[in-house]
């Protein structure tokens, strides 16, 4: 009898040895989980023709100037203070159902000179600089608009709250060559904050 | 004693009855012998196919004339070089008119906080079963991601963030607007 115990014993002892990793494991599995929300940003006007939105339409770019998607002047800085909805060209529709943060690209220009996004915010010889606003935002506030990798533009916008928002770019420093058209596509990102 | 010894044959039953795995169910609807082929993560094709156009309205779903995604974070716990995790990503079409979507691996402009960007790896890690899907108008649909990470591999850091791109490609103009989900990845402790 003792003999049997002692086997029993053992063969206990054998498979609790493997159990305890194999409940290690168990406490390990992926995880998976997904806040419920829904993301949804629409823009208007999807343009900007640089130079042609309070002004006449036709003129031309010159180099080494600052323009503004601003509709009371092309030229004319939205106010350092804090932009105004009356600065701001484009308007965001949100109906996202969470917080949000908005990212804007403005990728090299194809076309033409082909000017570079410098990702900066400053011009340079073939480089062109770009930022982003909304409205609300002091100066210190407004966000470099990169090719890739902005920062977020505006950060924490409230669920189901609409945004303005403009562009601001300058232009290279060095003459035009090519005297062609070119043109870049601004992309503005909705992700949940 | 012969008492203590039932016990313990009962107990080494319990036991052995405890240690037989169980099955649970899930996952893509793959083939035993199906292989995860190398991809940059933008157009392989899944034999899991996509949820078909759904008339269900989601509690808190935006009007149906409003184009959107769902969900907005997808949170990966205990992942590690070898697991796999998949989530679908939610599309509804508001135009009038039949739209082209793209549906992207993306490097994220920026991370949340303790997190960092993905190795440059990682979009071969990403399977999207429909990257150039094409809804009709207020069609919902689901489009599958599966986050593959080979045995082996290493990740930017232990908290890691890429992005899931939704783009509407019939949108015309030179300002666009794009959605993206995050997926937010914590890698088990080693």
């Amino acid at each position: 009898m003792r003999k049997l115990l002692v086997a029993i014993v053992l063969a206990l002892a054998l498979i609790i040895v493997p159990v305890v990793p194999a409940l290690a494991d168990t406490e390990q599995e992926v995880t998976v989980t997904a806040v419920p929300a829904f993301i949804a940003i629409s823009n208007a006007p999807a343009t900007w023709d640089i130079n042609d939105v309070a002004e006449a339409t036709g003129k031309t770019i010159a180099p080494d100037t600052l323009y503004y998607s601003n509709p009371e002047g092309d030229t004319t800085i939205p106010t350092v203070g804090g932009a105004v909805d009356g600065e701001c060209r484009f308007t965001i529709t949100n109906t996202s159902t969470v917080i949000t943060d908005l990212t804007v690209l403005f990728p090299d220009h194809t076309g033409g000179d082909a000017s570079t996004n410098s990702e900066t915010g400053a011009n340079g010889a073939t480089e062109f600089g770009a930022y982003s606003y909304f409205s609300g935002q002091i100066q210190a506030a407004w966000v470099v608009a990169k090719d890739t990798g902005s920062a977020a533009g505006l950060e924490d916008l409230a669920a189901t709250t609409n945004i303005k928002w403009g562009l601001i770019y300058e232009s290279q420093s060095d003459a035009w060559t090519s005297g062609d058209a070119m043109s870049s596509t601004v992309t503005i990102t909705a992700t949940a904050a | 004693m012969k008492k203590l010894t039932v016990i313990l044959v009962v107990i080494s039953l319990l036991l052995l009855v405890g240690c037989i795995p169980s099955y649970e169910p899930g996952g893509l609807d793959l083939p035993d012998n199906y292989e995860f082929p190398e991809t940059n993560g933008t157009d392989i094709p899944i034999a899991a196919t996509p949820t078909p156009a759904s008339n269900v309205v989601l509690p808190g779903e935006p009007p149906s004339n409003i184009t959107w995604m769902s969900p907005g974070k997808v949170l990966i716990g205990n992942f590690y070089p070898g697991a796999r995790a998949e989530y679908p990503v939610t599309i509804h079409n508001g135009n009038d008119w039949e739209a082209s979507f793209s549906v992207t691996y993306r490097y994220p402009d920026h991370v949340g906080d303790n997190y960092t960007k993905p190795s440059i790896e990682t979009q071969e890690w990403v399977i999207i079963a429909d990257t150039t899907p094409v809804l009709a108008s207020g069609e919902t649909r689901n489009i599958l991601v599966v986050l593959a990470m080979p045995e082996g591999a290493t990740s930017s850091s232990s908290k890691w963030e890429f992005w899931v791109s939704v783009v509407d490609t019939t949108q015309e103009g030179s300002v666009t607007t794009e959605l993206c989900c995050r997926w937010i990845v914590d890698m088990r402790p080693s």
